[in-house]
């Protein structure tokens, strides 16, 4: 079942993916133009994807979790998501410190010791790549 | 006596204390990296290119094959001590290492496995001083076809070795090769599939990819299984030593899997993992007592370990004199001498012999580090599993966010990481392997230009490719190696009844 469920997904993928590619140029006087190796690539993911949903034989199964480590799993990505989207107005110090106490509670560990261990890490890696390294990350338009 | 000068001309390079630290860090992380279950040699080189951007290229290249190599030492102390490989290329190791530990002999084990990757690793070194030069001399007579050729038989030959089905490993090479043509078209100028973002012109990078499906995915892992405490058995300095038995059980395992290892090592595919699968079937069918395998054979520790280090130095030739990479690690490799301005490919060894030799010659000082390291300080390796599980993901997350961000000082990239990485959590849950995308994302480009340069040159006729020797080799050989497996599968299906194996 989910193999099918995958190659379906595929299928939609590469139909979606040719929907663009053949708007490509497919000709230059110089030889195939741009949309050709896209087309032989959804070509590639169609066939796959079809051979996947009829396939017999050897099958992918999911592995089982619990629905309770699945939500906490949501959740890690959830704040991830959320850093990529607050990290240009708090800048990397705040938002690296609210990803990291984000992870630590995800495990269970006390408020105090992931401020802590958050508040360090943010800090030492700020450390390393903006002075050390002469790196530059975003300082975040809240402050400046 | 070109090799001579140049080895020599290496080890004035290596030699010098920027280099000499550069490779002490790298095999000291390595080892950590393969010390740490999951942050695996992938994961590891990801997060440590950006610290590499301050060097000069031959010290970021000599760091992250430190990183490459150092990795195949400290997974198998995890596996002998604790049944746990700290990467897929310890697994066999963990088999009959952790039985000799339980059998208080996990000393010689440990012994063992450091002394055969050093004899694996420094053959390797020889075997690529020899075979990198010649490879490099042939592979100036190649052009778009051969290219081509070699590359989309390397990607078929690495879907045939995949753990998964073919068809589900294929659909990883299309995934792979569609993102490869995100970005401004390399020949005419359009922009593809960039969807009105200017940033999304320059094409998807390899390394935040690399980092959200090995890094992200790993940290959601450890988040799903939660806290998991490990139980650590301590190792004296005096009871590394190996008995006189073991001792003299270990060398030819040693020295066939530094040979099986290196030549794995040249073709496509997960070398490590294979070669150390391969070497412990080896050495279980040429010993007189297979039954002991599995029960504590030393023999079973020191093939596999030799194995996965000889293939390191046995993948880094396609990468050195052909500029391809067919495992993602040397891609790894491949991006950071690209993104130091280094172009691999033939005349990599001539244009730029202070990174080649360079990276020789520490090499052989990293092997050397690494067994003065894995030996006496094994029990300092083995404590940083102490460090817990939470702070540990919350580290690689902070390090795979701040590392993807100062590649290019992109958002963007950071978005393409979490997406890849919740992408390969979800690969890890259907168990598949997500290998042949990072490999099909890093040829893509090239195999789209010699395709399309091949198409120009054959002016649609396709008789070309079967005039160019080298391409009907390399094809024939993909075909022979296809039908040989399909022999093996349909001999072995014979025996109906006695299907019980």
């Amino acid at each position: 079942m989910a193999t099918r469920l995958l190659g379906a997904g595929i299928v939609l993928f590469g139909a979606l993916y040719l929907a663009f590619a053949i708007q490509l140029p497919m000709h230059t006087l110089a030889g195939p133009g741009a949309g050709f190796f896209p087309l032989a690539v959804a070509g590639l993911l169609l066939l796959s994807g079809i051979v996947a949903v009829f396939a017999r034989g050897a099958q992918l199964s999911v592995e089982a979790t619990a629905p309770k480590a699945l939500a906490k799993v949501g959740a890690a990505l959830a704040s991830l998501f959320a850093f990529c989207a607050v990290l240009p107005y708090l800048g990397y110090l705040l938002a690296a410190l609210l990803l990291a106490v984000a992870a630590l509670r995800l495990f269970g560990t006390s408020w105090r010791a992931s401020l802590m261990v958050g508040a360090a890490l943010a800090a030492a890696t700020w450390a390393i790549f903006v002075p050390l390294l002469g790196l530059s990350l975003p300082v975040g338009s809240l402050f400046s | 006596m070109e090799m001579i000068t140049g080895l020599a001309h290496g080890f004035s390079v290596a030699a010098l204390p920027p280099n000499l630290l550069a490779c002490f860090v790298g095999v000291l992380l390595g080892s950590l990296v393969g010390v740490l279950p999951g942050i695996g040699p992938n994961a590891g080189m990801a997060l440590l290119i950006p610290l590499t951007f301050a060097l000069p290229p031959e010290a970021a290249i000599i760091m992250l094959a430190g990183i490459y190599y150092g990795s195949m030492y400290g997974g198998s102390t995890t596996a002998i001590l604790l049944n746990v490989p700290g990467e897929a290329a310890s697994i066999m190791t963990a088999v009959d290492g952790y039985q000799m530990a339980k059998k208080g002999r996990p000393g010689p084990a440990l012994a063992i496995a450091a002394i055969g990757s050093f004899v694996a690793g420094t053959l390797g070194i020889v075997g690529i001083m020899l075979v990198g030069p010649w490879l490099a001399e042939v592979a100036l007579r190649f052009g778009p076809p051969e290219y081509f050729v070699l590359a989309a038989a390397g990607l078929v030959f690495l879907c045939g070795l995949s753990p998964n089905p073919f068809h589900i490993a294929f659909i990883m090479v299309g995934l792979g090769l569609a993102i490869s043509t995100v970005g401004i078209d390399p020949i005419t100028g359009t922009q593809r599939f960039t969807f009105g973002y200017t940033q999304l012109a320059q094409g998807i990078d390899l390394v935040p990819v690399i980092m959200g499906l090995y890094g992200i995915a790993e940290v959601l892992s450890m988040i799903e299984e939660g806290e998991q405490k490990a139980r650590i058995t301590k190792v004296r300095f005096k009871d590394l030593v190996p008995s006189w038995l073991e001792a003299k059980l270990s060398v030819w395992p040693i020295l066939r899997g530094s040979g099986l290892g290196f030549l794995i090592g040249l073709v496509p595919g997960p070398a490590t993992v294979v070669s150390s699968f391969l070497s412990y079937r080896v050495e279980k069918r040429l010993s007189r007592t297979p039954e002991r395998f599995g029960h504590g054979a030393i023999e079973g520790v020191a093939g596999p370990e030799s194995a996965n280090n000889a293939a390191t130095a046995g993948a880094m030739v396609p990468m050195f004199s052909l500029g391809i990479a067919f495992s993602p690690a040397t891609a790894m490799l491949l991006a950071a001498l690209v993104i130091h301005g280094v172009q691999p490919g033939p005349l990599f060894m001539v244009t730029a012999p202070d990174v080649f030799w360079g990276v020789i010659a520490s090499m052989y000082i990293g092997n050397l580090l690494l067994l003065i390291l894995n030996l006496p300080l094994v029990h300092l390796f083995v404590s940083v599993l102490k460090l817990p599980q939470n702070v540990l993901a919350a580290v690689v997350m902070i390090l795979c966010v701040v590392g993807t961000y100062s590649l290019n000082n992109s958002l963007l990239d950071i978005w393409i990481m979490v997406i890849a990485g919740a992408f390969g959590y979800g690969l890890r849950k259907l168990r598949i392997d997500p290998s042949p995308l990072v490999i099909a994302l890093v040829l893509g480009p090239m195999i789209e230009k010699s395709l399309r340069q091949t198409m120009f040159l054959a002016n649609g006729e396709w008789g070309l490719i079967v005039t160019r020797p080298i391409c009907v080799g390399v094809v024939a050989a993909v075909a022979l190696l296809f039908a040989g497996n399909a022999f093996f599968k349909w001999r072995r299906r014979l025996p109906v009844g006695a299907a019980l194996d």
